[in-house]
């Protein structure tokens, strides 16, 4: 399966949240990583026929996906940024309705329901009413519905918000499991999250695509600008004001270990590391400019995969 | 198709609006239901029974023979009470044929109905029961307000996401979704008309189905302008009532689905309901004409029935059509624009 994405432009008034975004999908986990305002939720929305194009369009396997219709968004699953359910609905009922909603009828209906049910680790509140769940369990149902047709295009919009330590592993399992035969596209700003299961990663910015690649190879581009230095705990805050922290932490209560990016050495005796998927969100997302000599985007602004 | 119906019935009805609503209709029903219980209807009818049949110059000095006011009645006339109700039928005749002291006023009953033919009959509780309709039928149009508003409107804002991208989201789960709406509203019309109208039957059979509604007590003089049968006046409504219905629900969905939430429709719809009231327009008004396809004006049947499009003709009877095709456009229009709807 092959999804494309072409010239993808939508604008709210005179803001431009996509700006003719082109890239192409297959089967994997795509982890699309931007902070608050890049466009993510709008290229998702745009995906799932939730927003229609200023321009360009969306291919499934070459034909236009509007041109599609139900076969389209039979494929789809989709979690949305803010997923909401009927507060009145036991989750049992929920996923029931839902799965009938997806094109599910009778006893299909029920069984998918009840296995997404065990699989999320809803069983034991399937009969409680969704409005008496934490945000976590609202959050696993969400998950939950998204798979009910077996999707081959997975589109979760920060999916593992709210969700417990053991629940992210859990949910990390799910998709990684899930991704052998779809397409699944998944924003977060767990940036840990994407490193674990994505096989590729998509950073957007300002409704752009600024690096699509995999993990190793998106990173790379911080080769030689990431270290860490040891400092005296009590001039470590002085320090980080003064440099690009990725991290701090104190040892011992008298030395402290920095995590610096940096064009050049930041401090004597620093040691060059190797660049993690934080460090280089840390560069884009905390300098308020884009660093284009970094950037490996193609002129067009397409990606191939 | 059943599973989503069955969902959407009860997305209506685990609404608290719609049970606040429903509580409004209820209220209405029965107080409305008390108030014809109230009217002693085996009185009225022995007495209309002595005096069936057409209405002649006989017949209405018969009447005022027979209801010859006392000393005590006309004392209380002097001291400014216009008019006793003794009963109904006496009310009906010194109403037109008596002066104040109860005496013959001169006037004949050609001078009065003109050529029509005046059939003499039980009136009273087929009026009464046509005004608990029009009470009953507002708490209904409120009621039907609040399911149908927050049909489309009431998924913006999340749940619609799901809706939308699922395979049947614009399609079959749109049809659930108004045949819900449609099911919930009628269901309700039909016990709003069969109660009331059962409970007619089973008090006064068919007696004074056929009476003219002009000549009827004072409290009705003005209920209609036109010499119809009690049957043909509560056809009417009834065709109006479920017609109306019909316009207001299908209006009221499509302006649900171009609502960006459920108060907006809310709010929409309920001016939709009541703002034609509110310009004071006389019957012979052009303007008249189109405020009379808006629902309450049906709901509020008599001036429909009573402007004429021809000799023999009401006007009704061009709005009972118009407003079908204009609740189908509606209905097309909500269902375009729910499919069409961005999440934005």
């Amino acid at each position: 399966m092959q999804l494309q994405i072409q010239n993808l432009t939508r604008c709210y008034g005179t803001n431009t949240a996509v700006d003719h975004v082109s890239f192409t999908l297959t089967n994997g986990v795509y982890g699309l990583l931007g902070e608050n305002g890049a466009g993510k939720s709008t290229l998702m929305r745009l995906l799932c026929g939730l927003l229609r194009p200023d321009t360009g369009e969306i291919r499934l396997n070459g034909k236009a996906v509007s041109l599609r219709g139900e076969a389209y968004t039979g494929l789809l699953g989709y979690l949305p940024q803010n997923f909401s359910a009927y507060p009145d609905f036991t989750a049992r009922e929920y996923l029931r309705y839902a799965a009938v909603l997806k094109g599910l009828d009778g006893t299909a209906a029920k069984k998918a329901a009840e296995k997404r049910l065990k699989k999320v680790g809803l069983l034991p509140q399937a009969n409680r009413r969704i409005k008496t769940f934490s945000g976590g369990m609202r959050q696993r149902l969400g998950i939950a519905q998204a798979l009910l047709n077996d999707p081959g295009i997975l589109i979760l919009d920060e999916p593992t918000a709210g969700l417990d330590p053991k629940e992210r592993i859990r949910f990390r399992n799910l998709i990684s499991a899930w991704s052998r035969e779809s397409i699944v596209l998944l924003s977060t700003h767990i940036v840990s999250d994407v490193e674990f299961i994505a096989d590729e990663v998509i950073l957007f910015r300002a409704g752009q695509i600024l690096h699509f690649g995999k993990p190793g190879q998106i990173t790379a581009v911080l080769n030689g600008r990431v270290w860490e230095c040891r400092v005296d705990a009590a001039k470590a805050d002085a320090i980080s004001r003064r440099l690009k922290v990725s991290n701090l932490k104190n040892e011992d209560g008298k030395t402290a270990v920095l995590r610096v990016i940096s064009e050049e050495e930041p401090l004597p005796g620093a040691s060059g590391v190797t660049p993690t998927l934080e460090d280089l969100y840390l560069y884009y997302f905390e300098s308020g400019k884009t660093n284009a000599s970094l950037s490996d985007q193609t002129g067009n602004g397409g990606y191939e995969r | 198709m059943k599973t989503l119906f069955f969902f959407e019935m009860k997305k209506i009805w685990q609404n608290k609006l719609v049970w606040a609503g429903l509580a409004l209709f209820l209220l209405l029903f029965c107080g409305g239901l008390s108030s014809f219980l109230a009217v002693n209807v085996p009185f009225g009818r022995e007495l209309a029974a002595r005096y069936e049949g057409p209405l002649t110059d006989e017949t209405v000095a018969r009447m005022l023979a027979d209801f010859k006011p006392t000393q005590a009645q006309l004392d209380l006339w002097k001291t400014g009470v216009d008019h006793i109700n003794i009963n109904n039928m006496q009310s009906a005749v010194h109403l037109r044929f008596a002066n104040s002291d109860g005496s013959w006023n001169g006037k004949t009953v050609r001078d009065v109905f003109g050529s029509q033919t005046i059939q003499v009959g039980y009136t009273s509780g087929w009026l009464c029961i046509s005004r608990v309709l029009v009470r009953i039928v507002l708490g209904l149009s409120v009621l039907a307000v609040l399911i149908a508003s927050t049909a489309f409107a009431g998924e913006y804002g999340g749940p619609e996401s799901i809706l939308l991208t699922a395979k049947r989201g614009r399609g079959m789960a749109v049809q659930a979704k108004l045949a819900a709406v449609f099911t919930s509203v009628f269901a309700l019309a039909a016990l709003a008309l069969a109660v009331p109208l059962g409970l007619a039957f089973s008090r006064m059979g068919t007696d004074g189905l056929d009476a003219s509604t002009l000549f009827c007590e004072m409290e009705y003089q003005y209920y209609t302008s036109r010499n119809l049968t009690c049957g043909s006046l509560l056809a009417w409504q009834c065709a109006l009532i479920l017609s109306g219905l019909f316009l207001l629900t299908a209006a009221v969905l499509a302006i649900s689905a171009v609502s960006r939430n459920a108060l907006t429709a809310i709010v929409c719809a309920a001016l939709f309901l009541f703002a034609p009231l509110l310009p004071s327009v006389s019957e012979r008004s052009p303007l008249f004409r189109l405020l009379g396809l808006f629902p309450i004006q049906q709901f509020q049947f008599s001036s429909l029935i009573s402007v004429m499009l021809t000799d023999r003709i009401p006007y009704a009877a061009l709005v009972l059509p118009l407003s079908a095709l204009l609740g189908l456009a509606a209905l097309f229009t909500a269902r375009r624009q729910f499919a069409l709807h961005q999440v934005l």
